[in-house]
C-alpha cells in the first residue's frame, strides 16, 4: 500500500508537470482568437491539474524509490500522459470518440505520428500546436523534462532517469545532463524552425502559417514524431528544400545524445568509431541500394530525382523513425517488393540508443552481427584458443555473452511485438503485407501507414495499437514490471500491511 | 424551311448534350482520383475538391493548390492566374472555395519529383467557401470552472499539508 | 579508457556545424550510391 501511494505521488506530480505544458497551445489559442479551443485548454489544464494533486496527496512526503519501482512509474507515466494529453483534443470536435484522442495522444507522445485524426485540414492551430508538442514532450523523455525542471522527484530522480531507458553518462548529475539534452534540442529546433520558416516564406505561405508549420514539422522531425498539420501530411507542401532540411533534422533526431555531446565537446572521431554510428550509416546505405534498384526496375518512379525524393525520404524517415510520408497509403504497392521490405526493414531495425527514435535499435543489431561474426571466428580456431572482439561504443569494450544475450532478447522482444501486431491485423480482415507494415510502424515508433490507421478502424486495433507504441517506446521492460506487479498484487496479496 | 431550322436545331442540340457526356467524365472526389491515377496514370478528370491552406510556389512559375474532400486531398497544379482566382481556402473556421479542375492525373509525376498529382487545365469555383462558426458551448465553461476550483482546493490543503509536516 | 566530462558547451557552434556537415555528407554519399546502383540495375 506504501509502495501504491509512493508511485501515486510522483505520477501526480509529472501530471501536473505535463498540465503545465498546456500553456502553450492554450497562449497560442488565446495569440490567434481561437476561443473554443481556448477553453478545451483551460480544461485541460484543470482537469489534469485536479487529477494530478489528488494523486499527489497519496503521499506528500516524497518517498524515495526503488528501481522497480521507477520502472513502474515510468510506464504509468506514458499511459498517463496519453489519456490526460488526450482531453483537450477529445473536446476538439477533430475525434469522434475518447480513444480516438487517446490514440493520437499516445502517438503523439512516443514519437509515432501515426494519426486518426478527423478534417485535420481545418484543425484549430492550437489543437495542432499541442499534438505537435507532444513530440517534443515526448521525445526529450517526460522524466527526463521532469528531473530537468527540477521538479521536486528528491531522491527519486536517477532512479526514473534509468527507467525511461537512458543510460548516457554526458554529465556525471542526471539533472545536468537531462539540461544539456534539451541545450542541443533548442539549437536543433531553433535553427531548423528558421530554416523552414524562410523555405515556407518563399513558398508562399504567410507569415503565421510559414512560422507555425515550420516549428511543428521542425520537432516532428528532430524527435522523430512524425505528425503534420495536413491530411496530406509533408506531401502537402510539394517541396523539395522543406523535404531536404527534413532528411537534416531527422538524421539529427535520430543521433545518440551522447554523440551530440562529443561533437559538441569538438570530439569529431567517435561518430566514426562508435559501431552504432556505423551500424546505422550502413543499414541506410544498403537499403537505399535495394529501393534504387526497385525503383529504377519498376520504371514507374526511376529518374534519379524520384529515387532520392520518394525513396531515399522514406528510407531515411523510417530507419529515424520519423514516419514523415509523402505519398499517399496507396501508393507503397509502387515501390516494388524490394522496395517495401526495405522500407519495412528500415522501421523495425530503428535508429541509435539514447535518441528519440524507435525500433530494435542500430546498436544492438551491430552487437548482434558482430557476435555472429565473433562465432564464426571461434568455430574456425582452435578450440583452445581465446577469441576476442572488440567494438567502440563510446569508450573500447569486447564482445562479451551478456552483451550479446542483452541486444538478443530486445530483438526478440520486438520480434515477437512486430508478428503479434501483423497477426492481429490480419485477422481483422487487412492485407497481411498491410497488416506487418502498420504493426511495425506502430511497435517501432514510426508512423508510415499503409491506411489501415484511420478513424474508421475497429476499434479492438485501435486499442491494440495503442499498447504496442506504448510497450515499443518503452522497450518493454518498464511494461513487464508493471504486468509482474500487478499480477503478483493480485495473486498474491500482502498478508499485512507495510 | 420551318422545318428544316426545327431539325437542325434538334440535332445541334443533341450533340452537344451528347459530346458533353462523352468528353468530360463524371467529377471525382480527390480519394477516387488518387484511385484512379495509381489505376491509369495519365488519365483525364475532373475533380471537386475543397482548396485547402493556401496556392504554393510550383516550378515554371506555377501554383500548387491541394483540394480535399472527407479526409483525403489531392495536389492540383495550376498556373498563377488560375490560382489568383480561388477566393478563399480551407483553414480553421473557414470552409474554402469548392474548386472543379480538369485535367491529367499522374500518379508518379516525372515533372514535380514523383508526387501524385493533377495537372490542370481548367478550374472552376463551384462554391466561394466561406466562415466556419466554431460555437461556444456553456457546459464546457462550467466544466473548467468547476474543475479548477477542485484543482484550486487540492493545491491548497497540498500546501497546508506540506507545512505542516514542515517540507514546504 | 573512460570518458571524459569535460564541458560539452565548450565548442557548441563549431560542434553543430560539423554535425551539420555530416548529415548533408552523408546524404550526398546516399544520394551518389541510390544513383549508381540505380544505373547498374536498370
Amino acid at each position: 500500500m506504501r509502495e501504491v501511494r509512493a508511485i501515486a505521488h510522483y505520477l501526480g506530480i509529472l501530471i501536473v508537470g505535463l498540465a503545465m505544458t498546456m500553456l502553450i497551445p492554450l497562449a497560442t489559442a488565446l495569440a490567434l482568437g481561437e476561443w473554443e479551443p481556448a477553453i478545451d485548454y483551460v480544461l485541460g489544464i484543470a482537469i489534469a491539474c485536479a487529477i494530478g494533486l489528488a494523486l499527489a496527496l497519496a503521499d506528500i512526503t516524497s518517498p524515495s524509490i526503488s528501481h522497480r519501482q521507477a520502472l513502474m512509474i515510468s510506464a504509468l507515466a506514458w499511459l498517463s500522459a496519453a489519456v490526460i494529453g488526450a482531453i483537450p483534443l477529445a473536446f476538439s470536435g477533430n475525434y469522434p470518440t475518447f480513444i480516438d484522442a487517446v490514440f493520437d495522444s499516445m502517438s503523439g507522445f512516443t514519437t509515432s505520428g501515426l494519426t486518426v485524426a478527423v478534417d485535420l485540414d481545418h484543425m484549430a492551430a492550437s489543437h495542432n500546436m499541442w499534438r505537435h508538442l507532444t513530440h517534443l514532450i515526448g521525445g526529450q523523455g517526460i522524466i527526463v523534462a521532469a528531473v530537468s525542471l527540477a521538479i521536486a522527484i528528491k531522491g527519486g530522480a536517477f532512479s526514473l532517469y534509468l527507467a525511461e531507458g537512458r543510460d548516457e553518462r554526458i554529465l556525471p548529475n542526471v539533472v545536468h545532463t537531462g539540461r544539456f539534452i534539451w541545450f542541443v534540442t533548442a539549437i536543433w529546433v531553433t535553427v531548423g524552425t528558421v530554416m523552414l520558416t524562410i523555405i515556407n516564406l518563399v513558398a508562399g505561405m504567410d507569415v503565421v502559417r510559414s512560422s507555425l508549420h515550420a516549428f511543428w514539422l521542425t520537432i516532428a522531425a528532430f524527435d522523430t514524431g512524425g505528425f503534420g498539420p495536413h491530411s496530406q501530411n509533408v506531401l502537402y507542401y510539394h517541396n523539395p528544400y522543406l523535404e531536404g532540411a527534413l532528411l537534416v533534422l531527422m538524421l539529427a533526431g535520430t543521433v545518440n545524445f551522447n554523440l551530440h555531446a562529443d561533437l559538441f565537446r569538438g570530439d569529431r572521431t567517435e561518430m566514426f568509431k562508435n559501431l552504432e554510428a556505423r551500424t546505422l550509416a550502413a543499414n541506410i546505405a544498403v537499403l537505399v541500394g535495394f529501393i534504387a534498384v526497385s525503383f529504377s526496375l519498376g520504371q514507374l518512379l526511376a529518374t534519379d530525382w524520384e529515387i532520392w525524393r520518394k525513396g531515399v525520404f522514406h528510407i531515411i524517415s523510417a530507419n529515424s523513425g520519423t514516419g514523415h510520408q509523402t505519398v499517399y497509403a496507396a501508393q507503397w504497392s509502387q515501390f516494388g517488393g524490394a522496395g517495401l521490405i526495405a522500407v519495412v526493414l528500415a522501421m523495425a531495425f530503428g535508429g541509435m540508443v539514447s535518441s528519440t527514435a524507435g525500433g530494435i535499435k542500430s546498436l544492438r543489431i551491430g552487437m548482434i552481427l558482430y557476435s555472429v561474426v565473433l562465432s564464426a571466428k571461434k568455430a574456425l580456431s582452435p578450440p583452445s584458443a581465446v577469441v576476442r572482439m572488440r567494438f567502440h561504443h563510446l569508450v573500447d569494450r569486447i564482445v562479451t555473452p551478456e552483451i550479446v544475450a542483452s541486444a538478443l532478447t530486445y530483438f526478440t522482444l520486438y520480434m515477437i511485438s512486430y508478428i503479434t501486431g501483423g497477426l492481429v491485423g490480419a485477422g481483422y480482415g487487412y492485407e497481411a503485407g498491410a497488416a506487418m507494415f502498420e504493426s511495425v510502424s506502430a511497435a517501432a515508433n514510426v508512423g508510415l501507414s499503409t491506411g489501415i490507421t484511420s478513424p474508421t478502424m475497429p476499434v479492438g486495433l485501435k486499442l491494440f495499437y495503442i499498447v504496442q507504441m506504448w510497450a515499443g517506446r518503452l522497450e518493454y521492460l518498464s511494461l513487464i514490471a508493471l504486468a509482474v506487479a500487478l499480477m503478483l498484487a493480485i495473486f498474491r496479496p500482502r498478508r499485512e500491511q507495510a | 424551311m420551318r422545318r428544316l431550322v426545327v431539325i437542325a436545331l434538334c440535332a445541334a442540340l443533341v450533340l452537344s448534350v451528347a459530346t458533353r457526356a462523352v468528353a468530360a467524365p463524371a467529377p471525382l472526389t480527390p480519394a477516387e482520383a488518387v484511385a484512379l491515377a495509381l489505376e491509369s496514370d495519365g488519365a483525364p478528370a475532373t475533380v471537386h475538391g475543397e482548396a485547402l491552406g493556401e496556392a504554393l510556389a510550383a516550378p515554371g512559375g506555377k501554383r500548387w493548390v491541394n483540394i480535399g474532400r472527407e479526409g483525403t486531398a489531392i495536389g492540383v497544379v495550376m498556373t498563377a492566374e488560375q490560382a489568383a482566382e480561388v477566393p478563399r481556402f480551407g483553414l480553421y473556421r473557414q470552409r474554402g472555395a469548392t474548386l472543379e479542375v480538369s485535367g491529367v492525373l499522374n500518379s508518379a509525376c516525372d515533372e514535380h519529383g514523383g508526387d501524385l498529382d493533377l495537372h490542370a487545365d481548367t478550374v472552376s469555383v463551384l462554391d466561394e467557401g466561406g466562415a466556419i462558426v466554431d460555437p461556444l458551448h456553456p457546459g464546457k465553461l462550467w466544466l473548467a470552472g468547476a474543475s479548477a476550483t477542485i484543482a484550486l482546493a487540492l493545491w491548497a490543503r497540498y500546501r497546508q499539508l506540506r507545512r505542516r509536516r514542515h517540507l514546504a | 579508457m573512460e570518458r571524459s566530462y569535460s564541458n560539452p558547451y565548450r565548442h557548441w557552434i563549431s560542434g553543430f556545424l560539423l554535425e551539420v556537415a555530416v548529415f548533408l555528407g552523408f546524404l550526398v554519399a546516399l544520394a551518389a550510391l541510390a544513383f549508381v546502383v540505380a544505373r547498374l540495375a536498370g
